[in-house]
């Protein structure tokens, strides 16, 4: 399994039950956390890295994109450096790949 | 026309979650499940949400933008103590989710969640919050008699453990109860299952050690009826909504451990193959005196058993850690035990208080029972004198050192040498049968034919 890819039919279940407001909803979160990994990227401090990360994680898990998960899970611990904004990259970059394909598969 | 009853009202929680689209998920799942949920996206607006509705059940996701979920729990319980919170964390955070437990959350989740892991939580929740509104008249109020007798005294370490058998009683997760032989730890199981919303339902303990194999299976799991025997009800089908009590669960066998792990993770046990299930819904409370942890690491416990079944430890200190409560206590046993013999002590010497204060107390509260009953049975009150204390003759004879053992022997019957071979390997055992008899050499049948020597331990 790759980062950007999560589980479709976890994702179209999750839509049946809740209803259209989550179909919006999930990749709005999504885009969400991607912007604010871009901010703290320019100006953020450690604990607002750690919040961005662990909402990313708790998304990523509910979507079944386990990968994302795990990395968010592995960068959480880290303390701000160099090596940790090229995971960010990483992550970001993954993040908007899941979204494009969350939008493919749920609309 | 006769008046229609107004339609019961679904029953009511408060979710807690600050992502939207999750809120709008767990929402979704607890709507289905037939709950009333009212939303909060912050700490802050779950605070004032909680204060206008007074949900029995709060489902809370401990990372909040606005707050510490854990400063949320610990005002929750302050202003609604019977409340029970569900705690959500992904899982790195479970040692969060832990900590959370202790502070009285009922049980935790770790995301992703499962719909039917959400609405059993909840549902459990809602159930021990009904059946704790109904025992509220044992609830919150004076820890039972027991507790009050072992764990009375001015020690810091008594004050942290009551606070703890507090919150942890309004949890169902599993616990591991810690401590020394004779500490006490099955009258804080006892304490726990009191305080809890199962008071009402059968306590239930096993100890692993002092059976094996197929016997230990039995007590636990019953036996189905057979043409030699009528069937029997093992310890968890009768614990059915009540608490278990383990001791020393590193006794069991693996498989055996495993077995009970299924039973505990389905609600059903069956006696045997192809026997009928019945239901088991009971709280594990495991009690050892060592961490379950290195029982794990040295292949005694089942990784499988100790992650589900070891949650959260609760310590209970040594008797010689608690030196400022030993007067107190011994005043209320020596009290208790003079009634029972008909007599009455009512108080205890300054000199008899310093023995006391000072005795190294290995065995701990059983050894100090059993010092108090000594001399009671042997003297007559008001006041307990130094004179009326024995020493530790049973300590002295049950470890000589290898340099005075040929002395201690000198001039005792071979009877009697076996006797406090068998008495101090059963208090080197904790009064572990199987495991005396492994060091001694010997069938543990043969042990459990010295009736006197049983007898004489369990004094």
């Amino acid at each position: 399994m790759s980062l950007r890819e999560f589980d479709t039919h976890l994702v179209s279940s999750m839509i049946a039950l809740a209803g259209a407001g989550l179909q919006n909803q999930l990749p709005a979160d999504f885009e969400r956390c991607a912007q604010r990994l871009h901010d703290i990227r320019r100006s953020g401090g450690h604990a607002q890295m750690q919040r961005a990360l662990h909402e990313l994680r708790g998304l990523a898990l509910a979507v079944g994109a386990d990968q994302l998960a795990d990395l968010c899970a592995g960068i959480e611990n880290h303390s701000m450096n160099t090596e940790l904004c090229t995971h960010l990259a990483e992550a970001s970059t993954a993040l908007a790949t899941s979204i494009r394909s969350l939008r493919a598969a749920t609309s | 026309m006769t008046p229609r009853a107004p339609a019961p009202q679904p029953p009511e929680l408060l979710l807690i979650e600050d992502t939207p689209s999750l809120q709008m998920l767990y929402r979704a799942v607890l709507n289905k499940a037939g709950y009333r949920v009212i939303c909060a996206e912050s700490g802050a607006t779950g605070r004032a949400k909680f204060d206008i509705h007074r949900p029995p059940v709060v489902v809370l996701d401990l990372m909040l933008p606005d707050m510490d979920g854990m400063t949320l729990i610990d005002d929750m319980l302050a202003n609604a103590p019977k409340t029970r919170i569900i705690v959500i964390t992904a899982d790195g955070t479970v040692d969060r989710a832990i900590d959370a437990t202790r502070k009285g959350a009922y049980d935790f989740l770790v995301k992703p969640l499962g719909d039917m892991r959400l609405v059993t939580a909840v549902s459990a929740a809602m159930t021990e919050y009904r059946a704790q509104a109904r025992y509220s008249g044992t609830l919150g109020g004076e820890l039972p008699d027991l507790g009050k007798a072992f764990f009375s005294g001015p020690s810091d370490s008594v004050a942290k453990l009551l606070k703890e058998i507090g919150a942890v009683a309004r949890s169902c997760v599993p616990l591991v109860i810690l401590g020394e032989r004779g500490c006490g730890k099955r009258a804080v199981a006892e304490l726990v299952h009191q305080h809890s919303a199962r008071a009402a339902k059968p306590f239930v303990a096993v100890d692993c050690a002092m059976q094996t194999g197929p016997a230990l299976e039995e007590a636990l799991f019953g036996t189905e009826a057979s043409p030699q025997a009528h069937p029997r009800l093992g310890a968890l089908a009768r614990a059915h909504g009540g608490t278990l009590l383990i001791a020393q669960p590193e006794a069991m066998e693996p498989a055996l451990q495993l077995r009970l792990l299924a039973a505990l993770q389905s609600g059903l046990v069956a006696t045997g193959q192809g026997g009928a299930s019945s239901a088991c819904d009971v709280r594990l409370i495991c009690a050892t005196r060592q961490h379950p942890a290195a029982d794990m690491q040295a292949g005694r416990l089942t990784e499988e058993f100790y992650y589900q079944c070891c949650v959260i430890p609760l310590h209970v200190p040594p008797l010689a850690a608690r030196r400022d409560d030993i007067v107190p206590l011994a005043l209320n046993l020596v009290a208790a035990l003079a009634r029972a013999e008909g007599k009455h002590f009512s108080r205890i010497s300054d000199a008899g208080a310093e023995k006391l204060r000072t005795r190294p107390w290995p065995g701990n509260l059983r050894e100090l029972i059993n010092v108090l009953r000594h001399a009671v049975i042997l003297h007559d009150g008001p006041e307990l004198g130094v004179a009326m204390l024995p020493d530790c003759p049973a300590l002295t004879e049950a470890t000589p050192t290898a340099q005075t053992l040929e002395e201690a022997m000198k001039g005792l019957s071979m009877a009697e040498i076996e006797r406090r071979a068998f008495l101090a390997a059963l208090m080197r055992h904790d009064g572990s049968v199987p495991r005396a008899a492994r060091e001694l050499d010997i069938a543990p049948s043969t042990l459990y034919r010295r009736r006197d020597v049983l007898a004489q331990f369990t004094q």
